[in-house]
């Protein structure tokens, strides 16, 4: 394990590549293969493949961890795995406003503004801020399941891949902290349709109302202090525990159907081969309702898994 | 065949998974450890040899009096084309307390100490590389004279000029070792740091004596001998400036004669451009050690703010200084004895610059009232950017004579002076021992032909105006914005603080044994 470590100038260089510490790294892998079935005409194989393993950071050379680096699931916490990935507290939305609210260190949901008033949290000092474990983005369960199926010439084949026990960020709502409205010209999240809209909704939905730029600047910004930094309500929201989701999948990598033309028809032709292939990649995908349709292996990707479907004429002559 | 088979065949591949060290060992492809001279000469070569200085140090530049805030001849509204410069330089042109904002930060100090670095691998390499003891020599020379240059840099940037300094005063953290340390250095003082500078230059100087290297764009004997002269006279021993500066010009006296050239009024943008003076014919060039940028039009930008033909002709940017903001301060320009319509006289004038006067009604070259520096090219990546020349030695020889003052040297200094100018101008007269009522006048002279001959060379007017008195200087800036003229005034005071940088805030930061320089928070005047 390597990272980077600033040093003085004057060696010529800024950073040095040192071993960041030490990870306690255990598990397992097994490979199983079977033929159940095998006779003149029938074959069945069944292959399954299946790892487990777990890490955990048990020394670290370097002892400042920022919450960006937690959010971003490189920080190095003693005690935690590699890649467990951190985010702001979500509470809710709030009942009045359709505003996402988040929990401070502290453990508050509001705060006291300059006119005295109870404020609820939409947005957040950068000291005060409250991050959560959300679980880790390197999912400890993988594998894969490969089924042939044979009958006389005839043969049917499949493949799966899954993984288990992972979590990841849901592709970001807002994209950065200042896009609080959408330019019209621009696509939006379909998610967006299940948007808070009335006092109520956020019983049944964790998108928020659609912001007015000048209403959320006059609501959801807190009065400029010297020496703080703000922390967006927008970028809390994009990397909240309410946008993690459980990576999970069951994922169809490929099917597909085998002929070859017994030797008898295809003699005739002058043929010493011929067979015809049918297969379909990336059919399915069983992942959490949360990822919308988009690949949790690749969060953020603009473009979901291409299905394909390809037709195949192999002759030899 | 009617045999049935039913059979389970499992397949452990692995349980858990443990490690294998030796296994595991192997060298990385890629991973080179120098084993030989040429490797450590390579390694020399390739990442040290001063290659990016220029642009590391060329914002130096605008600290000093050959610079000046400009206009174009049209303001653009929205400041859309607004030369960056400004933004980016403002608080160097200022001499701010801090003179890095969010466009700008100080890489020099980092660039200078990988010299170091690459130079200290070399020479600790040197004696157990295998190679004949020709090339170990060469090595070492070039490494030597590598890290004597970079500490020189680095002693006049970030420390006191020698000799306003007392020889226990702080200079720069000196770092011999080839190791990368975790620990904050701490400063050594003016005399450590100089007397590194003058062993290194003599190691360079014995280890590459009687080598033959004819390339320019190699470290040799001469440019150690040209180094030597300038460090000495830095420190004020003349003796020994005029010891190697002779033992130079003995060996390479060549000046490019200039005496009948003009640059002829450009009508494009690239014929404005073309480099005329610093170029790899010019037989004056003893070491040549900075390329121009491979990029054509962004390089433009990039590295030639100050001195090209560009986009700056909208907006604001900082040039060469030719309007007087104060009585007691000359600008470049006016340093120059020329006729600009006869185009007769100092020929570095008329060739190094592209005059006002020849304007053309080209949109883009030079539709603005300004002289544009042509020292450098900014276009063609095959042009020279800094080298080292005779032209300095000519006016360090001149000035360590005049300086020393003993029996017959004004009249040596006199000779050097005239040995450079009759190269330079035209129509031409030798000066006399006589033109100079007392020898302060002459060392004067020499500090100003000094200027007029390594105008926008390395950061030569900056350590000039250091060792030679740290004078006032004024810049000026105009806040005016879109309408009218708002002028305010910022002043370098004699002997002021800021005529030393402070260490780049990276380095504070991460140093706190690094005793910081402390500079003077500045407003206008």
């Amino acid at each position: 394990m390597i990272m980077n470590k600033d040093v003085s100038q004057s060696n010529g260089v800024q950073t040095v590549k040192i071993n960041a510490g030490k990870v306690d790294n255990s598990g397992v892998e097994i490979g199983l293969n079977v033929v159940p079935v095998k006779t003149k005409d029938w074959d069945f194989t069944l292959g399954i493949n299946y790892s487990y393993n777990q890490n955990k950071l048990i020394f670290a050379n370097e002892t400042m961890v920022t919450n960006e680096d937690k959010l971003a699931g490189n920080a190095l916490v003693v005690g935690d795995a590699l890649g467990t990935l951190y985010s702001y507290d979500f509470v809710g939305l709030n009942h009045d406003t359709g505003y996402p609210v988040f929990r401070d260190m502290n453990g508050g949901t509001t705060y006291i503004n300059d006119d005295g008033e109870e404020v609820p949290n939409y947005t957040l000092w950068s000291d005060e801020v409250n991050l959560v474990k959300s679980g880790v983005a390197t999912a400890p369960y993988q594998g894969g399941i490969n089924i042939s199926l044979g009958w006389k010439g005839l043969r049917l084949s499949g493949s799966f891949t899954y993984q288990m026990g992972g979590y990841n960020r849901l592709s970001a709502i807002y994209g950065s902290a200042s896009s609080k409205v959408y330019d019209p010209m621009s696509n939006v999240t379909k998610e967006y349709a299940n948007r808070w809209r009335q006092p109520g909704d956020e019983e049944h939905t964790d998108i928020p109302v659609l912001y007015n730029s000048r209403v959320f600047n006059s609501i959801a910004l807190r009065t400029y202090q010297t020496g703080k930094t703000e922390v967006a309500g927008t970028t809390m929201y994009d990397n909240s525990s309410a946008r993690i989701a459980k990576t999970d999948f069951l994922k169809m990598r490929s099917l597909s159907l085998n002929y070859v033309i017994p030797e008898k028809i295809i003699s005739h032709w002058g043929l010493t081969q011929c067979t015809l292939t049918l297969q379909a990649t990336n059919l399915f995908t069983w992942a959490s309702k949360k990822w919308e349709g988009s690949d949790p292996e690749a969060a953020f990707a603009t473009t979901p898994l291409t299905r394909s479907y390809s037709l195949n004429l192999n002759i030899t002559f | 065949m009617k045999a049935i088979y039913k059979k389970w065949i499992v397949v452990m591949l692995s349980g858990i998974v443990l490690g294998c060290d030796d296994f595991l060992e192997r060298s990385a492809q890629n991973l080179i450890v120098p084993q030989t001279v040429d490797h450590y000469i390579e390694l020399l070569q390739g990442d040290a040899y001063f290659k990016d200085l220029y642009a590391k140090t060329r914002w130096i530049q605008f600290m000093t009096d050959d610079v000046e805030f400009q206009e174009g001849y049209s303001r653009y509204p929205d400041y859309a084309y607004l030369a960056d410069n400004i933004e980016t330089y403002g608080d160097v042109y200022t001499w701010q307390s801090e003179i890095e904002n969010e466009d700008f930060t100080d890489g020099a100090y980092l660039y200078l100490y990988k010299q170091v670095k690459v130079a200290n691998i070399c020479i600790n390499g040197a004696s157990t590389a295998e190679g004949e003891d020709k090339d170990r020599e060469i090595l070492l020379g070039q490494a030597y004279f590598t890290r004597a240059m970079a500490y020189f840099y680095l002693a006049n940037l970030y420390a006191q000029a020698y000799n306003e300094a007392s020889p226990s005063d702080p200079c720069v953290p000196l770092v011999l070792e080839a190791e990368i340390n975790e620990y904050s250095y701490d400063r050594a003082t003016i005399e450590q740091i100089w007397g590194q500078i003058t062993s290194d230059i003599q190691n360079a100087l014995i280890n590459l004596k009687d080598k033959t290297i004819v390339e320019v764009y190699t470290i040799s004997y001469d440019a150690v001998l040209a180094l030597a002269t300038r460090v000495y006279l830095f420190m004020e021993d003349w003796d020994n400036a005029i010891k190697y500066g002779e033992e130079l010009l003995a060996r390479k006296p060549d000046l490019l004669d200039i005496s009948n050239e003009t640059k002829a009024a450009p009508s494009t943008t690239a014929e404005a451009t073309i480099s005329n003076f610093i170029r790899i014919d010019n037989p004056e060039i003893i070491w040549n050690f900075n390329t121009a940028p491979s990029s054509s039009g962004s390089g433009n930008t990039y590295y030639g703010l100050i001195y090209a033909y560009g986009t700056a002709y909208l907006g604001y940017w900082l040039g060469v200084s030719s309007q007087s903001v104060y009585a007691g301060q000359q600008t470049l320009i006016e340093m120059y004895d020329a006729d600009e319509t006869a185009l007769t006289g100092d020929r570095r004038l008329l060739y190094w610059f592209i005059l006002p006067s020849r304007k053309t009604s080209s949109t883009y070259v030079n539709n603005y009232n300004t002289y544009r520096s042509l020292k450098y090219d900014t276009y063609d990546k095959n042009v020279l950017m800094q080298c080292l020349r005779t032209g300095e030695i000519y006016v360090s020889l001149a000035e360590a004579y005049a300086r020393r003052n003993e029996a017959g040297d004004d009249a040596k200094a006199v000779e050097y002076l005239n040995a450079l100018r009759m190269k330079r101008i035209n129509p031409y007269t030798d000066l006399t021992l006589s033109d100079f009522v007392t020898n302060e006048e002459l060392v004067q002279f020499c500090w100003d032909e000094r200027r007029r001959e390594l105008c926008f060379e390395e950061c030569h007017r900056w350590w000039d105006m250091r060792r030679q008195g740290q004078k006032k200087v004024v810049h000026r800036y105009n806040y005016g914005g879109t309408s009218g003229n708002s002028f305010v005034t910022f002043t370098l005071a004699e002997k002021d603080p800021a005529y030393i940088l402070n260490f780049p805030l990276d380095e504070r930061n991460q140093s706190p044994n690094l005793e910081p320089n402390s500079r003077p928070m500045r407003a206008e005047d």
